[in-house]
Parts: structure tokens; C-alpha cells; sequence
């Protein structure tokens, strides 16, 4: 096996450790945010029987003086238990990703979970990346693994935050020259945007088969053609 | 059959989820009994089948999908849904497979687990 071999066979194991690991700790975070959801919904079954205790008795037993409080607490809890949940999820799915089988990837699915996972990024310099609802159904598949779609993507992404701040990002999938694209489309159709330095390439081939992205007047578009076949033993 | 009279069995090693669920449901009229591995579910199913188990899937020692075959085989008459994370969905629908009634993703809605409890109880699947 060659230096390049053995680099790629060390990937994998870090890749399939790191898939593993995060794997395992996002499926107990779930456990973690579980019980704090069962913890807080029971305190507020109990504000609730406390309540109704206080009606039955027509005022002689006095309600919990923080009742109204107490409530809004318990629904804030519920709302944070849902977010840590999707990010959970987003960052259990992308741990999957190297251990993937498929082939292709249905682009609609891979960009929204990359924007779900680099939302903070972005709004460290205010941009909100915003996936446009499609016609329904599966989204347009890539003729590319699922982890070099989510490189592709993120490369764009990455390379919009450094340029811009302060702005929405609209994200059309679609196709462009029957192939499947995914454009940012920037705001004002463009106008003012500065210069989006753009990577060269997403992945360690370069040429056809590896998504490109390009420049146009009001958006940025990237484009996957069909990978070619690896080589033997991939 | 009404809730009070159901006779549900929660099986999960995350002691203070489970217990905190069993006490939930008895806020609304539905007794459970708790327990925290495999091999006590088993056990509780043979000496007092319940109508239902919530079982969840990432036990450790016996898995639930092994504690699932073990209650289909001898009792295939008690419903069984399964709790899941949200990447063991796969163990979920393996479970299906196998005969359980449906699952669940954890973090999980009471009133929706109700209603799938519900739908168990009255035998519509």
C-alpha cells in the first residue's frame, strides 16, 4: 500500500472513531433531554393538579403564588429540550454519514441538515441560510456520496460567511442543465455583494465527477455531476 | 378495556426518565410498574403479563429487541411499543419486523404515547 493507501485507510478509522463516538454521545444526550422533558412535564402536571385543587375548594386552599411563572418556565424548558433535540439529531445524522452505503444523496435533505448544525455559525456574522420549500417529495439526488455533497455544501457555505455578514441567504435545490444544483442565491439579487472567494475543489480529486461551484450575478450555484467510478477497492 | 384498567410494564435502564413517566401516567389514571433491564422485564411478563410494555431499545445486557422476541414468543397477545433515539430508528423498525405494535423517538410527547398506548390497548393494529 502506497502513502496516499495508507492516509486513506487512516481516515477511515479516524473517521469511522469520530462517526462512532459522536454517535454514541448524541444517543445519550437524547437519554439526557428525555429526562429532563419527563421532569419538567411532571412539574407541570403537578402545577396543574395544584390548580385544581385550588378551584375545588373554592379559594379556602390557596393556589401556588408562581403558578403563571412557573408555567412559562416549564414551556421555555419544553422549547430548549426540543432544540437540543434537533440539534442532537442533526449531529447524530452527520455522524452517520461516513459509514454511509449510498451512492447518491438527495441534496434537499444533505442542506438542510448542514444548515441545521452550522446555524451558529453563521449567526455569529447574522446570516441565516434559508432552504426554499421544493414541490414536495424527494429532493434532486446527487450522483455523489453523501459526505462529499455535505463538503461541497459546506465549502460554499463557508466561503458566503467569510465574504458576507448581516444578511439572508436563500437556498433554491434544483437543477441546472439537467444536472443537480443547489444555489445561494445572495441578497439584492447581488448587487453590492463583494467578491465570494470560492474553493477550487471539494474533495482530493479534482476534474469531473467533483461538485463546482461558480459565480453568477445574483447567486452562487453549485453543480454535481455524476462522480466517476472510484477506483478498484474503494 | 378503559386506562385505569390497563396493566402496563415500563421497561428502561434510565432510571430517573422511567420512574418520572410512571408517575406522569398515574397523574392520569394509568398504573405502571417499573423495571430496568431485560432480564426483569422478562421475568414480569412471565408472572404477571401486563396488556402493554414501553420497552425501550438500547438496553444494556439484553437488548430490547432480544427482551421483544422473548415476549413475542411466549406472550404474544401483550403489546409491546418501543422507545428509540433518533439514530437507533433502524432497531424501531427492525422492531416492527418482529412484531411490535409501533415506536417512538425519545425525547417523547406523554399525550402522544397515550394515544399510541390507547391504540394498542384497544387492539386496532
Amino acid at each position: 500500500m502506497g502513502a496516499s493507501g495508507k492516509n486513506t485507510a487512516k481516515d477511515g478509522r479516524e473517521a469511522a472513531f469520530m462517526g462512532a463516538v459522536t454517535a454514541s454521545i448524541t444517543h445519550e444526550v437524547q437519554n439526557v433531554l428525555a429526562i429532563i422533558q419527563q421532569s419538567a412535564g411532571l412539574m407541570g402536571d403537578l402545577l396543574h393538579v395544584s390548580r385544581m385543587e385550588s378551584l375545588k375548594s373554592l379559594g379556602l386552599r390557596k393556589g401556588f403564588k408562581y403558578h403563571d411563572k412557573f408555567s412559562t418556565l416549564i414551556a421555555a424548558i419544553g422549547e430548549q429540550v426540543e432544540r437540543g433535540s434537533n440539534l442532537s439529531d442533526g449531529l447524530n445524522r452527520l455522524a452517520h454519514v461516513p459509514d454511509s452505503p449510498e451512492t447518491t444523496t438527495d441534496l434537499r435533505t444533505a442542506a438542510g441538515l448542514l444548515f441545521s448544525l452550522i446555524g451558529r455559525i453563521a449567526r455569529k456574522k447574522r446570516i441565516e441560510f434559508v432552504l426554499e420549500s421544493g414541490a414536495g417529495g424527494p429532493g434532486p439526488r446527487a450522483q455523489c456520496p453523501p459526505m462529499l455533497a455535505l463538503m461541497a455544501l459546506y465549502g460554499v457555505a463557508q466561503a458566503i460567511i467569510d465574504a458576507v455578514s448581516g444578511c439572508t441567504i436563500r437556498v433554491a435545490v434544483g437543477a441546472a442543465e439537467d444536472e443537480p444544483s443547489v444555489d445561494f442565491i445572495l441578497p439584492e439579487d447581488g448587487a453590492g455583494s463583494p467578491p465570494i472567494d470560492l474553493p477550487g475543489s471539494f474533495d482530493a480529486g479534482e476534474g469531473a465527477g467533483s461538485p463546482r461551484a461558480t459565480s453568477l450575478a445574483d447567486r452562487i450555484r453549485l453543480v454535481f455531476p455524476p462522480c466517476p467510478a472510484g477506483p478498484a477497492g474503494d | 378495556m378503559e386506562k385505569k384498567d390497563w396493566n402496563v410494564l415500563l421497561v428502561d435502564d434510565e432510571r430517573d426518565f422511567v420512574t418520572t413517566l410512571s408517575e406522569r401516567l398515574a397523574l392520569r389514571g394509568i398504573r405502571s410498574r417499573v423495571v430496568f433491564d431485560g432480564e426483569s422485564a422478562l421475568r414480569e411478563v412471565a408472572e404477571n403479563p401486563p396488556h402493554l410494555v414501553i420497552l425501550d431499545v438500547m438496553l444494556p445486557g439484553m437488548k430490547g429487541l432480544e427482551v421483544l422476541r422473548g415476549i413475542r414468543a411466549g406472550f404474544p397477545n401483550v403489546k409491546v411499543i418501543l422507545l428509540t433515539g433518533h439514530g437507533t430508528t433502524k432497531n424501531g423498525i427492525e422492531g416492527m419486523k418482529l412484531g411490535a405494535f409501533d415506536y417512538m423517538i425519545k425525547p417523547l410527547d406523554i399525550d402522544v404515547l397515550i394515544e399510541k398506548m390507547t391504540e394498542a390497548a384497544g387492539g386496532r393494529r
